[in-house]
């Protein structure tokens, strides 16, 4: 298996976007965020290094949250698909859930199950998440097949809500936080005008250009273990489920109304 | 190679081969270069280049008057800066000029007559080259092997000829590079096995040492210094080569930019090795080949269905030749002439022979049960 990596190079004449995108996730985990603290979803995750563990605890007390840790991981540069546990020495992360009480958070906690080596409870964790039954079901069903679950049955020209576009994941771009169940899933547009709202609310004009972007035409291509997403202003990869015979690619266009 | 300085992607004879062409479809490139912003590029990035050299496009289709500018920046730097041209432009004020900042010549050109059909107007080339030979600027040669040069045993005689004469009597060294950027003339799949292994034979005959043959001599010698095709080379970052736009902007290698130019990454990565290394030839991958390490599968840019995930397109050439090398470096009985682990021929023999449908080899030893590989 390739090692976990993200990489993001910008076309000539968009020289911006790398840092434009690190703008955008950064906005994306704030509404994450937000949503729990305005009692909008009951958790979100967060991961929390040594390096930003005062800041970030003291803003969660601060705003009367609870951070519940999971698990001690070990550090991995990229995107990370899944934790591990850090061994004795290792640089590790902790990752861990952010709720309004210590009831949700432990509840979270149990759902999860990797503190204890156990299977995650897919249906709890996507209820506590806040995200739309059907696209839990989907995740509940697909998960077990590909670890990467972006409409696995689809591929060629795909046509879809920006809100449902999750091609940029890698990258923390995203309107909603959940793997629609489909391009066109009817619940996903619902939950992400609320979530795109209260992006606007923090910044306005970086949400709306997240919303542009994730509406322009991008192809997504995977093959070998990494993706590779091409849109009008960059070329990403990451590491992603490996398909091993024959790639497969969607041609994303945002669908008319 | 190093920081290769492009201000202008365009150029007066547009060979049908050219890696460049693709660019050139979508946009006509314009004399519309910004020369402080590649000045400051190069000033920027000379600490960590190790030599410069000033390409295109064809860099000669720039004014002298801008060429100048380039020339006197590169030669603060005190080596001999190189220029890869396609020769035809050059005249007696471009020569003054090369003269004056010491630099020195690589010309792309594919033989005299008949051989450089592939590449219009270069016809007086030769010419060229012993003119500027005899004002005593340094001549080093790209060749690229195709149809064009040596798609017929009567051509391929005329090649060699040639290529006797340009090292031994002109003492030219040159790159032999495969063509493989127009399916018409890149040597057929067919023919190229044993173009390539007969030519491989008549330059170690003639103690003739370019590129890409010796490079596969130093990979077998687990030798850093080899050409970037077996260098593990990162689509991404290429480290052999970073190309300077006309707007200052950084890229890689050109090669790896086709409908539009997509700007170097500042990290290098191992991500096509780690595919390979895991990935079954049968599925793209180069997994049990015993030369994996030294090859690396080859350039990101030349692979199966054109996609960097999976090896070269041209295995089959570039594993006949490591056999070839291979078997005489064996012959000197000297094991520190190839470093090679010996364990490895066992290794691949069994990955080769345990897969089921593997159609049996044909009793010519292991490059023809890695051909058979190839085809399943
Ligand atoms: S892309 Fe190919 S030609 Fe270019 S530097 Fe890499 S290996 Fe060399
Ligand atoms: S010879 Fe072929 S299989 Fe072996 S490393 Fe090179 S490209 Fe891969
Ligand atoms: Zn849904």
């Amino acid at each position: 298996m390739v090692e976990s990596f993200v990489r993001l190079m910008p076309k000539q004449g968009f020289q911006e976007w790398p840092s434009l995108m690190g703008d955008m996730a950064e906005l994306c985990r704030e509404t994450e965020y937000r949503l729990v603290k305005d009692g909008y979803r009951k958790a979100t995750t967060l991961h929390i290094e040594d390096r930003n563990y005062k800041e970030l605890m003291e803003r969660i007390n601060k705003d009367g949250l609870i951070y519940t840790p999971i698990l001690k991981a070990a550090y991995s540069e990229g995107f990370i698909h899944e934790h591990k546990e850090a061994k004795e020495g290792e640089p590790f992360y902790w990752y861990g859930c952010v709720t309004k009480t210590y009831k949700e958070g432990q509840e979270f906690k149990k759902a999860d199950g990797s503190a204890e080596q156990k299977k995650p409870n897919h249906i709890k964790l996507g209820k506590l998440l806040g995200y739309p039954e059907c696209c839990i079901d989907y995740f509940n069903k697909k998960f077990p097949q590909n670890w990467d679950p972006i409409w696995i049955e689809k591929s060629g020209r795909v046509c879809g809500y920006p809100e449902c576009n999750r091609l940029l994941r890698y990258f923390g771009v995203h309107i909603t936080w959940h793997f629609s169940c489909s391009p066109v899933c009817e619940k996903t547009k619902e939950e992400g005008k609320k979530w795109f709202s209260v992006m606007k609310e923090m910044d306005k004009e970086l949400a709306e250009k997240i919303y542009n972007l994730l509406s322009k035409s991008m192809t997504w291509d995977s093959y070998h273990g990494v993706v590779q997403i091409e849109t009008p202003y960059f070329v990403g990869l990451s590491r992603t489920f490996p398909y091993l015979e024959k790639k497969r690619v969607i041609n994303w266009e945002v669908k008319k109304k | 190679m190093g920081l290769l300085v492009k201000p202008y992607l365009g150029c007066n004879i547009k060979c049908k081969y050219c890696y460049e062409g693709p660019l050139r479809n979508v946009k006509e490139p314009q004399l519309d270069y910004d020369l402080d912003a590649v000045v400051n590029t190069i000033r920027e990035n000379k600490k960590t280049a190790p030599s410069i050299g000033l390409h295109g496009g064809e860099i000669f289709c720039i004014p002298n008057k801008h060429l100048e500018i380039l020339l006197k920046e590169t030669y603060k730097y005190g080596e001999s800066v190189g220029i890869q041209t396609n020769a035809t432009l050059i005249d007696d004020e471009k020569i003054r000029l090369l003269k004056k900042y010491n630099a020195n010549l690589g010309i792309s050109w594919d033989g005299p007559g008949e051989l450089c059909s592939a590449r219009p107007g270069t016809e007086k080339v030769g010419e060229i080259i012993d003119k500027v030979m005899s004002k005593g600027i340094s001549v080093g040669m790209i060749i690229v092997v195709s149809e064009a040069n040596a798609g017929t045993k009567a051509k391929r005689e005329k090649l060699k000829k040639w290529v006797y004469k340009l090292s031994k009597e002109k003492g030219i060294d040159a790159r032999f590079n495969p063509c493989y950027n127009d399916k018409e003339l890149e040597l057929s799949p067919k023919k190229r096995v044993s173009v390539y292994l007969d030519f491989a034979k008549f330059f170690l005959e003639n103690d003739i040492r370019w590129s890409p043959f010796t490079d596969i001599i130093r990979a077998l010698q687990n030798s850093k210094n080899k050409v970037c095709t077996f260098s593990g080379c990162d689509i991404f970052c290429t480290k052999s080569a970073t190309s300077v736009m006309g707007d200052g902007s950084i890229t890689n290698c050109m090669r790896t930019n086709e409908e539009f130019i997509l700007l170097r990454d500042k990290k290098e990565y191992d991500t096509r090795l780690e595919i390979l290394r895991e990935t079954p030839i049968k599925y793209g991958g180069c997994k049990g080949c015993k030369y994996l390490e030294m090859c690396t599968g080859g350039c990101p840019t030349a692979t199966i269905d054109d996609d960097w995930r999976n090896r070269t397109s041209w295995c089959d050439v570039w594993y006949a030749l490591f056999q070839y090398f291979e078997n005489v470096l064996k012959m000197t009985e000297n094991e520190q002439l190839y470093s090679r682990d010996k364990k490895g021929d066992e290794k691949e023999k069994k990955e080769i022979h345990s897969h089921e449908d593997q159609t049996k080899p044909g009793g010519h030893g292991d490059y023809s049960a890695h051909i058979n590989k190839l085809k399943e």
